[in-house]
């Protein structure tokens, strides 16, 4: 097989993944490792908004956001997959807690030195 | 109080028993994940980054019961998300302890003593709570104020109602081994049975990814925090674990030893890794390709790794897979496990240069 002409940094939110193209597969693998919803437009006009959590042989399998169960979807039933969701793995919550520490660590540095 | 007798004896005889079957791949510990939400967000953690409505979900306790009874380990931990937000934590705990598992329920204990109503001090249940360090280093690790006092409110709330408690730390680079030190001595102070340590690993999708261990890195950091140790420091895992971290002994992973299960099924290959699911425990067991997981098989991800889940079952089956481990780990329980000295300090940035270069 061809190797991949993908990154890691091509699938971000917003982009779209067409199952004609030739690194379809491929992309998969990113799909599945997104921590955010996509959404499948499906080649039958439908489109199924959820977070994909595994491929078998045959398709992937996606919690659709507003549905108790899994279900199925084969890969023949694919048309493109878009990175809709936010992607939760985005460094955001550390960066806030290392960005309030040192605000914290500056403003004890300009307090006048008896009151540190 | 140790680790009681029973559960010594139950995990021996478990272990025996699978060893006279012949079976090479037996679960040791199952990682059952009933939810992935958290009240919290540490900065190591790879476990709740997910979409609202998945983080809604959780494995109701009838599922949990039948994960339980299809892996058929001895030992259950209840790791998330955060298990005491679970509605149904209190059935899954009761199914538990009356299938005789010992349960390690891990918590962040924020609301551990508002939830302690619900329980009923066993030999069966341990409350394993999370402490990264004394106060400033684990509010760091957490990123929030306030929760080592919190946490700790909790273990002696729990301590005071009877119950098993232990605490399990993540150690991450820049861990002081001083502070390490003084916080083992706290936590014996405050009279949990044990402590549980592991290096941290380093999570794709934890928020950061500057301050996981290399290899070597932690072998130096537990040398440093583990030699001369105190013979009143109780640690609630193999002695050969520690070795290991120490780079006394060297282990390769056992990635089904602590099997993961959760809303999405059971997880290949290990706790740490995401690499598809299986529907059954069977399929799990039949269908991984072992051989591509551990340090041996040249794995990027696997060759950093030293944490417990992949490399205590190791030590365990050590212990029982020979008359050399056994009395290896019967010594050690006994005199304390081998840690060598430290290197001083411009020894070691040497040596850790070489070894990359070497490895390069
Ligand atoms: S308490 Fe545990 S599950 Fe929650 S964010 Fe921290 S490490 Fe993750
Ligand atoms: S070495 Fe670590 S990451 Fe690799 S399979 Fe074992 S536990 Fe998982």
């Amino acid at each position: 097989m061809a190797s991949s002409t993908h990154t890691s940094e091509d699938f971000i939110q917003g982009r779209i993944l067409k199952s004609s193209e030739p690194d379809f597969f491929e992309g998969l693998k990113a799909v599945v490792d997104y921590r955010g919803d996509v959404t499948l437009s499906l080649v039958d006009g439908n489109t199924v908004e959820g977070y994909i959590y595994n491929q078998s042989l045959s398709g992937l399998e996606i919690f659709p956001k507003n549905s108790p169960r899994a279900i199925s979807i084969n890969f023949k039933e694919i048309d493109s997959i878009q990175f809709s969701g936010e992607d939760t793995a985005n460094g955001k919550t550390f960066d806030d807690w290392t960005k309030k520490k040192e605000a914290e660590k500056v403003a004890i540095k300009a307090q006048p030195i008896e009151m540190a | 109080m140790g680790v009681p007798v029973s559960q010594m004896w139950t995990v021996a005889s478990y272990v025996i028993k699978q060893k006279l079957k012949g079976n090479k791949r037996y679960p040791l510990v199952l990682m059952l994940e009933p939810l992935f939400r958290c009240n919290l967000s540490c900065a190591g953690c790879g476990k709740i980054q997910y979409p609202d409505h998945i983080l809604k979900r959780v494995l109701s306790a009838e599922q949990c019961l039948a994960a339980t009874d299809e892996c058929g380990a001895p030992m259950v931990s209840i790791p998330g998300g955060e298990p005491l937000l679970h509605p149904e934590i209190k059935q899954i705990v009761e199914g538990l302890v009356a299938r005789k598992k010992y349960i390690y329920l891990c918590t962040n204990a924020i609301l551990l003593q508002s939830k302690l109503h619900l329980f009923k001090p066993s030999k069966y249940l341990t409350f394993s709570v999370h402490m990264d360090g004394l106060q400033h280093e684990h509010d760091e690790a957490v990123c929030r104020d306030g929760v080592y006092e919190k946490a700790l409110g909790g273990i002696k709330a729990a301590l005071k109602e009877g119950f098993r408690v232990t605490t399990n730390t993540t150690l991450f680079d820049g861990a002081q081994p001083e502070r390490a030190r003084e916080f083992f001595d706290e936590m014996m102070k405050v009279g949990v049975e044990g402590m549980m340590v592991s290096p941290g690993y380093s999570y794709s999708k934890a928020p950061d990814q500057k301050h996981f261990l290399g290899r070597q890195k932690t072998n130096q950091l537990f040398k440093k925090i583990l030699f001369d140790g105190k013979r009143s420091w109780k640690f609630n895992q193999s002695p050969l674990f520690l070795e290991f971290l120490a780079g006394t002994r060297d282990f390769e992973c056992t990635p089904w030893g602590n099997p993961t299960y959760n809303i999405f099924g059971w997880q290949k290959p290990c706790y740490l890794l995401q690499e598809g699911y299986a529907a059954t425990f069977k399929e799990l067991i039949s269908d991984t390709t072992w051989e591509n997981y551990g340090r041996k098989s040249g794995n990027a991800a696997c060759q950093d790794c030293m944490v417990h889940c992949g490399h205590e079952p190791t030590a365990v089956d050590h212990t029982f897979g020979s008359w050399n481990g056994f009395w290896s780990t019967v010594k050690a329980t006994i005199a304390g496990p081998k840690i060598l000295k430290p290197a001083p300090e411009s020894f070691e940035a040497m040596e850790i240069t070489e070894k990359k270069v070497v490895n390069g």
